[in-house]
């Protein structure tokens, strides 16, 4: 058991050291990650002239306005040149060349109206559910021995 | 990061592969079917920042801190082998070849998703940041991959169950 905690403390950390690793991580336009929504909150100037890719909420639709929020900041940047508009409300994931601090010049844009955004969250939750009721019938928690154990089927009533 | 399709898209297509499969493995009991399912929503384990933003962790610890590096290919063979971990060492191989299939089959179908930059995710990260194009194939909101997967899974259903009707010593073991 001793081993077990050793190993499980271990891991989680691991995972924590790279949550926090991922979150120094800039923007790096050469791999396929240009600079997001926390790069043009935090310092547009620097991308100005630079192709971005932000996800935001219609606030307004002329001129076509997202709100975009990252680590607790909020801000609005105007879209230019998109063919795909939505309505208030909607969402609107963005890639395009920050031709000001807070415009722009949209290349290609995926719109998810926000009736559809609703349904794919209500159904991910019936997924959830679905899985965790299957995982407590199968599957027996020991948390003091950190350990989970497969029912038999005598424990689960029969199938 | 949000541009993922619902999860029970990724649950029903892991659950139709797996079933099948059990056909064919006598120890793939419907446990391990719902290992595979649990593996399935590990890559989406990220939208834990609905309940407590990555900039909420940020200001507690004093550190730079991101959920969505739970979306990779290394954060989730990490959490995996969590998950092998806490098992019997008897269950444990089996345990992480199931969370590892419902795992990398979600980030298979994650890969497909149409984004505004031909780009996918960062799969391969932490050995690189690289993320593949992607072909575009559906858009994470749209409604066929949906009822594609839960037709799926009702045929794989349908299929497995008429199997232990015929065969009852099939039936015994998915009571094992």
């Amino acid at each position: 058991m001793a081993h077990r905690i050793l190993v499980v403390f271990v891991l989680l950390a691991a995972i924590g050291g790279c949550l926090v690793w991922y979150g120094t991580l800039g923007p790096a336009p050469t791999a396929g990650v240009p600079p997001g929504d926390e790069d043009v909150l935090s310092s547009a100037t620097e991308f100005v002239g630079e192709e971005v890719l932000v996800s935001g909420t219609v606030v307004e639709t002329d001129p076509l306005t997202v709100e975009i929020s990252a680590d607790g900041h909020t801000g609005s940047v105007v879209i230019e040149q998109s063919t795909t508009m939505g309505v208030t409300g909607d969402t609107l994931v963005v890639y395009g060349d920050l031709v000001a601090e807070d415009r722009i010049a949209a290349r290609s844009v995926v719109h998810k109206s926000a009736g559809d955004y609703r349904r794919t969250l209500v159904v991910s939750a019936v997924a959830g559910l679905w899985v965790l009721l299957r995982s407590l019938r199968h599957w027996r928690l020991e948390p003091r021995k950190l350990r989970v154990v497969r029912r038999t089927a005598k424990e689960r009533g029969g199938e | 990061m949000s541009d993922v399709p619902d999860l029970l898209t990724h649950v029903c297509s892991t659950y139709a592969v797996v079933t099948l499969c059990s056909l064919r493995i006598d120890w793939l009991t419907s446990p391990f079917v719902t290992v595979a399912l649990v593996g399935a929503l590990l890559p989406d384990l990220n939208h834990v920042s609905s309940l407590v933003p990555g900039a909420t962790v940020e200001r507690l610890l004093g550190v730079p801190f991101d959920w969505n590096a739970l979306q990779t290919g290394g954060v989730v063979c990490l959490v995996a082998l969590l998950g092998g971990t806490v098992v019997d060492r008897e269950e444990r191989p089996r345990v992480l070849a199931l969370l590892s299939l419902g795992a990398g089959l979600h980030l298979l179908l994650d890969l497909l998703i149409a984004t505004p930059d031909g780009r996918s995710q960062s799969v391969f990260w932490p050995l690189s940041r690289y993320q593949p194009p992607t072909p575009g194939l559906y858009h994470s909101t749209d409604l066929w991959p949906l009822l594609l997967a839960v037709t799926l899974a009702v045929v794989a259903w349908g299929v497995a169950w008429r199997t232990r009707r015929r065969d009852p010593a099939v039936v015994d073991e998915q009571n094992a």
